[in-house]
C-alpha cells in the first residue's frame, strides 16, 4: 500500500517535471565526476559489488562511483521517493515489474542514445528485447533465468518413488507423484510445495494454453476459464494432500527462500526460478535437481520464457549519462567485472560472458546453466505493463481465498482481472 | 493453601513470560547456530555454540558494524536533546500561557500524530533536497529541535497541567518572568516525564527503519535498522545468522536502556494521565 502511494507521488511529480532529457552521446569529462549506483540484495552482493565498483575506479581514476545498497522492499520505497524528488541515482538496478512504469513515466535513459559508451553486441536480441518499452532500450537484461521445478532427489529415495521424466509428464502426473510422496512421507514431508504466489507460475500456466497475461497494448487479456482451471489445479493439490495445507502454506509463501519447504527439506518439489538452485541447495544440503516444468511436451508452444534477473538502466535526468553508461558497460561486458559477479545476479545474458565464466561455476550454477541452454522457449511475454507492478500481491490475495474456500476458482479468475485491469487503468 | 495458590500463579506467569519471550530467545538461540540449522529447528536447544555468527555478522557489510552503532548514537543523541528543549518549551507554552488559537494550534497539532509519515514523505524529501540536507542527519535530527514529535509535547502537556498553578503564582510574587518560571519550577518539576522522553525517544529513533533509510543514501551514514535490513534479500539466501547475531548485539543498548528507565517510565506515564 505505502509503495502504491509512494509511486502514485512519483508519478505526478514526474508529469509536472515533463519527460526526460538526457542523453549518453556526450563527450566523457576530463574532470572528476561522481556518479550513484543502487541496488538490492543482501550481504554477499554488496561484497562483491563493492569490488567491482574498486576494479572499475582504477580503471578510470576521475569517476568516483558511490553505492547505495538496500533490501527488496526498502529499495522500491526509496526509489520511489528519490525518482519523484528528482534526486534519483545515476545508474539503478531495475526489476522486470517496475522498468515499464518507470520507463513509461520518463525517469530511465533510452540506452539506445548511449550506444557509444555501451556495447550489446554480445547480447541476443529476444535477450534484449526483453528491455524494450515503446520501443526504447530501457534496461539492458543482466542476467536470464528460467522457471523450473525443484525436485528432492535425496528424499525421493529415501522414499523409494522414482523421478518421472521431465520431458513427458504432465501436471496430472506433477499431482499424482506429489500424493504418493505425501502418502509415503507420513505428514512430514509433502509431496509439492503449493505455488500460486509469483507471477512466474500463473505465466507459465497461462502461455502453456496459448494465452497471454497482457496483450501488446498492455491490457489483461488472459481469459477466464484459463485462471480458473490455475486456481483448481492450486486448490486440488492441497484437497488431494499433495500440497501442505493452506495454513502451512501461506505461511510459508510469506517466508524467505531459506523458510520455504525445498529449504526445509518438507517437500519434494517446488516451481523456482532456476537460478535460485544455488541458494536452495545450500539451505536444505541435499541434492536438488532441476526438472523442466509439466505440460510443456503437451503444449502448443512452450510456456517456458527467459525471464531477465534484473536489468541495468540509468536515470533519464543523470548529469552524468556518458560516465553511467561507460560504467554499465563495464558490469556488463568486461570479463573483470564478470569474474567476480559470477552468477550472483543471474546466469549473465551476456553470450560470451556466460561461456567464459561456466567453468569457474560450483555445480549447482553449472545445473542452472545447462538447464537454460537446453530449455526450449517461446517468445518473451510482454513487459509487465505501469502499474501492474503489485500484480503477486493480487495473485497471491486470491490464492489465499481459493486455499480457504472463500472464493471459487471462478470467482477468484474474474476478480483478479477486474482488479489488475483497475490498477493498470489508475496508473 | 495460599503458598500453593502463589505456586501455581507463579508457575503460570512464568509460563505465560516465556511464550511472550520466546521471540527473542529464539533470536538469540539462532545467533548462537550455523546458518543452515536456523529453520529447520523450532526449538530452543543449542548442540553447540557457534560464535562465529558474530564475528561474521560484524563485518560483513562495508564497515564493521560499529560504524553503524556509532552512527545511530549520534543520531538518537541528537535526537534525544531536540525533543527535550523544544517538546518541553512547545508543552509549556500550551499548558501555561494564553495567546490567539491556543485551542486550534493545539488541535492542529494532535492532528500531525495521525498523519503516516509516507504521505509527507515526498514534500518532505523535495525540500530537505533543495537544501542539499540528503545523506546528512539534519533531516533526521533538525525536526526534533522544532517540536514536531507531537506526541511528547502532549506528553508533557499533560504533566504540566498536573502541577499546582500556586507553584507558578507564587513564583510570580517573588518576580519569577515566563523564562524563569520555566527553568526553576516547571523543568525540575516535570522530571518523569522528561525522562519518558528520552526514552521513547531512544528506542524509537533506534527502532526507526524507514526515514533513515530514506534519508542516508551512503553506507557510510548507514544506521543500524537500514544496516540490518541490508542482510536480508527474499530473493536469494540470506546470512540469517550473522544478521540474528547483529540483532542481539543492536538490541543491547534498547534492553539496557529500558533497564535502567523503566522505573521513570512508568512514573512518567502514570503521572500524565488527565487527572
Amino acid at each position: 500500500m505505502r509503495r502504491i502511494a509512494l509511486a502514485a507521488a512519483a508519478a505526478l511529480l514526474l508529469s509536472a517535471c515533463g519527460s526526460g532529457g538526457g542523453s549518453a552521446g556526450q563527450e566523457l569529462s576530463k574532470d572528476p565526476v561522481t556518479i550513484r549506483f543502487t541496488w538490492w540484495g543482501a550481504d554477499e552482493r554488496h561484497k562483491r559489488t563493492q569490488q567491482v565498483i574498486d576494479v572499475f575506479q582504477k580503471k578510470h581514476p576521475n569517476i568516483t562511483v558511490k553505492g547505495e545498497f538496500k533490501d527488496w522492499n526498502g529499495y522500491w520505497e526509496s526509489l520511489a521517493t528519490t525518482v519523484a524528488a528528482n534526486d534519483a541515482p545515476d545508474v539503478i538496478q531495475m526489476d522486470e515489474l517496475y522498468l515499464a512504469s518507470y520507463a513509461e513515466r520518463g525517469a530511465l535513459l533510452d540506452l539506445g542514445t548511449a550506444a557509444q559508451h555501451l556495447k550489446t553486441a554480445d547480447f541476443d536480441k529476444t535477450a534484449l528485447d526483453t528491455g524494450v518499452v515503446e520501443g526504447k532500450q530501457y534496461g539492458l537484461p543482466v542476467g536470464l533465468s528460467a522457471y523450473a521445478i525443484v525436485a528432492n532427489t535425496d528424499l525421493l529415495d529415501q522414499l523409494k518413488i522414482k523421478l518421472p521424466d521431465d520431458n513427458t509428464w504432465t501436471w496430472e502426473d506433477l499431482k499424482k507423484t506429489g500424493e504418493e510422496v505425501s502418502k509415503a512421507g507420513g505428514g512430514k514431508i509433502t509431496g509439492v510445495q503449493s505455488f500460486g504466489f509469483d507471477a512466474g507460475g500463473m505465466n507459465i500456466w497461462v502461455r502453456q494454453q496459448g494465452a497471454a497475461l497482457f496483450d501488446e497494448a498492455g491490457k489483461v487479456a488472459v481469459p477466464e476459464s484459463v485462471l480458473a482451471g490455475y486456481w483448481s489445479y492450486i486448490k486440488d493439490l492441497a484437497k488431494s494432500g499433495a500440497a501442505p495445507a493452506p495454513s502451512v502454506t501461506i505461511e510459508r509463501a510469506g517466508g524467505s527462500l531459506d523458510q520455504s519447504g525445498t529449504a526445509t527439506n518438507a517437500s519434494v518439489f517446488a516451481t523456482w526460478w532456476n537460478t535460485q538452485l544455488t541458494s536452495l541447495t545450500a539451505a536444505s544440503g541435499q541434492n536438488l535437481k532441476l526438472l523442466r516444468l509439466p505440460g510443456e511436451s503437451q503444449a502448443s508452444s512452450p510456456g517456458a520464457y527467459f525471464k531477465p534477473s534484473m536489468y541495468w538502466s540509468v536515470s533519464s535526468r543523470s548529469k552524468h549519462p556518458a560516465e553511467a553508461a561507460l560504467f554499465v558497460d563495464f558490469l556488463a561486458n568486461s570479463q573483470e567485472a564478470a569474474d567476480i559477479l559470477l552468477t550472483d545476479r543471474g546466469v549473465p545474458a551476456n553470450k560470451k560472458i556466460r561461456a567464459t565464466i561456466t567453468p569457474k561455476l560450483s555445480e549447482t550454477d553449472k545445473a542452472a546453466v545447462e538447464y537454460l541452454d537446453a530449455l526450449k522457449i517461446g517468445t518473451a511475454p510482454r513487459v509487465t505493463p505501469n502499474g501492474a507492478s503489485s500484480i503477486e500481491a493480487i495473485i497471491k490475495r486470491h490464492t489465499e481465498e481459493v486455499l480457504f474456500d472463500r472464493q471459487t476458482p471462478e470467482q477468484a479468475a474474474k476478480a483478479f482481472i477486474t482488479e489488475l485491469q483497475a490498477e493498470i487503468d489508475g496508473a | 493453601m495460599t503458598n500453593l495458590r502463589k505456586a501455581v500463579k507463579h508457575a503460570a506467569l512464568l509460563l505465560l513470560a516465556l511464550v511472550m519471550l520466546y521471540p527473542v530467545l529464539w533470536m538469540v538461540v539462532s545467533s548462537l547456530r550455523p546458518n543452515s540449522e536456523i529453520f529447520h529447528r523450532p526449538g530452543l536447544i543449542l548442540d553447540s555454540l557457534q560464535v562465529q555468527n558474530y564475528g561474521e555478522g560484524w563485518n560483513a557489510l562495508a564497515s564493521p558494524f560499529g560504524h553503524y552503532m556509532a552512527n545511530s548514537a549520534i543520531l538518537v543523541l541528537a535526537c534525544i536533546i531536540g525533543n527535550l528543549v523544544s517538546c518541553s518549551m512547545a508543552a509549556y507554552a500550551f499548558a501555561r500561557l494564553d495567546f490567539t488559537g491556543k485551542r486550534l494550534w493545539f488541535a492542529i497539532m494532535l492532528g500531525t500524530i495521525m498523519l503516516p509519515i509516507h504521505v509527507i514523505i515526498v514534500p518532505q524529501y523535495i525540500l530537505f533536497s533543495h537544501l542539499d540536507w540528503v545523506n546528512t542527519f539534519l533531516p533526521l535530527v533538525v525536526p526534533k529541535f522544532l517540536a514536531t514529535d507531537a506526541f511528547f509535547v502532549f506528553l508533557m502537556v499533560q504533566f504540566i497541567r498536573g502541577l499546582p498553578r500556586e507553584l507558578d503564582e507564587a513564583a510570580r510574587i517573588d518576580g519569577c518572568g515566563h523564562a524563569r518560571i520555566f527553568v526553576r519550577i516547571i523543568l525540575p518539576l516535570m522530571l518523569p516525564a522528561l525522562a519518558t522522553t528520552v526514552i521513547f525517544t531512544f528506542i524509537w529513533t533506534w527502532n526507526d527503519f524507514f526515514s533513515q533509510l530514506i534519508y542516508l543514501t551512503d553506507p557510510e551514514m548507514y544506521t543500524v535498522p537500514v544496516a540490518l535490513r541490508s542482510f536480508v534479500d527474499a530473493t536469494v539466501s540470506t546470512s540469517w545468522g550473522s544478521m540474528f547475531a547483529m540483532s542481539v548485539v543492536s538490541l543491547l543498548p534498547v534492553f539496557l536502556a529500558f533497564l535502567v528507565g523503566q522505573r521513570y517510565l512508568i512514573r512518567g506515564i502514570a503521572t500524565t494521565g488527565g487527572k
